[in-house]
């Protein structure tokens, strides 16, 4: 039974029918145009604009919050129409909307025949990875709360093997789920898993843009239980409807650390990572990963905050 | 108490309650509504057991009644050792 308004539009074939309607080029032009109408979003989608805008303030770039706004409302609002648009397309126009860089970096570690834990974000256009990697014929297996490419009739859908986590009202027992994923790393395939999930009691505890902030450290955990490589990827989205994959080179940890301190250097370096790519572009951010770090404690007098020790008061943003 | 459940308690302690020391754990205690373990943990717990009693635990056994506590996961690997 259909629960969002996402899954109603999918029951109803909207977006399958608004993909087969207009031609990539053509959406991706008119959300372009929306999306720099600022006054009319701004009344649209005001608690995002009120969000993205303190933390432009915070990171220092209210002067480019116009171009982050666009830029946000472009990345959040419309995913599921390009992810289905592009996914139509043959193998010569989708290459030419989607590229991706530094794929060397998951190869070599295939070709010596590890895992590779691939550790995605909520961050741009990201979800668009999976679409880039079964279209090259690399099989995937994937956390999701549910197969997003299932009713899209994606060409090498079956090369995306879902590993179902519901929703955290529907289970939180996903010992069978993690088994399955493990023994996908063990066989020397890829995991495809977001390294800033939410889901879960347990994880490491960093310090991120200045809030206190609980990583997960089931990518990383995985990665030493299986002898996997932990390989980040991030997507970006052009303001022309274009993305980018950028795949970064593997996390190096020292084989001599313990496997819980190599957990924890795993999930600080990707911490940094993340980091540095909400400070590069903010506008990438989805609306309800900046809407949770609204929600999370304010590292307090001294501690570290977006990169500067703060001496005297606490830094308040909220 | 069987060898098997006093294996999981002591092993549950060492590895999965470091923060939770003050906390009674008995052979009836819930793993899952005292949030004591995560999906990792039950992991390294399955590796453990198979190695310790040479069993093979299948993903179709991976349910959240085998693992709701000690006396549950002793029954299945007193299930598959026999």
């Amino acid at each position: 039974m259909a629960k969002t308004r996402k899954d109603r539009l999918y029951r109803l074939g909207f977006i399958r029918k608004a993909s087969t309607l207009v031609p990539y080029a053509v959406g991706a032009w008119v959300i372009g145009v929306f999306s720099r109408i600022t006054w009319l979003n701004k009344f649209l989608f005001r608690g995002h604009y009120q969000r993205l805008r303190k933390l432009c303030i915070h990171l220092g770039m209210d002067a480019e919050l116009r171009h982050a706004f666009s830029q946000y409302i472009s990345c959040n609002f419309f995913a599921s129409w390009r992810l289905y648009a592009l996914s139509q397309y043959s193998d010569e126009v989708f290459s030419k909307w989607l590229t991706i860089s530094g794929l060397e970096h998951m190869q070599s570690v295939l070709d010596s025949g590890r895992g590779v834990v691939l550790c995605n974000s909520h961050y741009g256009s990201g979800k668009a990875v999976l679409l880039a990697l079964i279209r090259r014929g690399y099989d995937v297996h994937s956390f999701d709360r549910k197969n997003v490419f299932e009713s899209m009739n994606v060409k090498g859908a079956e090369k995306l093997h879902s590993i179902h986590l519901g929703t955290s009202e529907e289970k939180s027992f996903f010992l069978k789920e993690v088994f399955q994923g493990r023994r996908a790393l063990k066989n020397g395939g890829i995991l495809h898993v977001a390294g800033d999930g939410y889901r879960g009691h347990s994880g490491d505890n960093e310090t991120f843009l200045g809030r206190e902030r609980r990583f997960p450290t089931s990518f990383a955990e995985l990665a030493v239980s299986s002898g996997a490589k932990v390989v980040p990827v991030f997507g970006y989205l052009e303001p022309n409807g274009r993305m980018h994959m950028e795949f970064l080179p593997p996390l190096d940890i020292d084989d001599d650390l313990s496997n819980e301190d190599k957990v924890s250097t795993m999930v600080h370096k990707y911490k940094i990572l993340l980091e540095a790519h909400w400070r590069k572009a903010p506008g990438e951010v989805h609306k309800n990963d900046l809407q949770i770090y609204f929600t999370l404690p304010v590292c307090g007098e001294g501690e570290d905050i977006a990169g500067k020790v703060v001496v005297g008061s606490k830094a308040q943003v909220s | 108490m069987s060898d098997v459940v006093t294996e999981v308690i002591e092993w549950v302690k060492e590895n999965c309650m470091k923060d939770k020391a003050n906390m009674e754990l008995t052979a009836d205690t819930s793993f899952l509504a005292h949030n004591i373990l995560d999906s990792l943990a039950f992991l390294k717990l399955v590796s453990h057991l198979e190695e310790r009693y040479e069993i093979s635990i299948d993903e179709d056994d991976m349910s959240p009644d085998n693992f709701e506590s000690a006396t549950t996961v002793a029954a299945l690997v007193d299930q598959l050792k026999s």
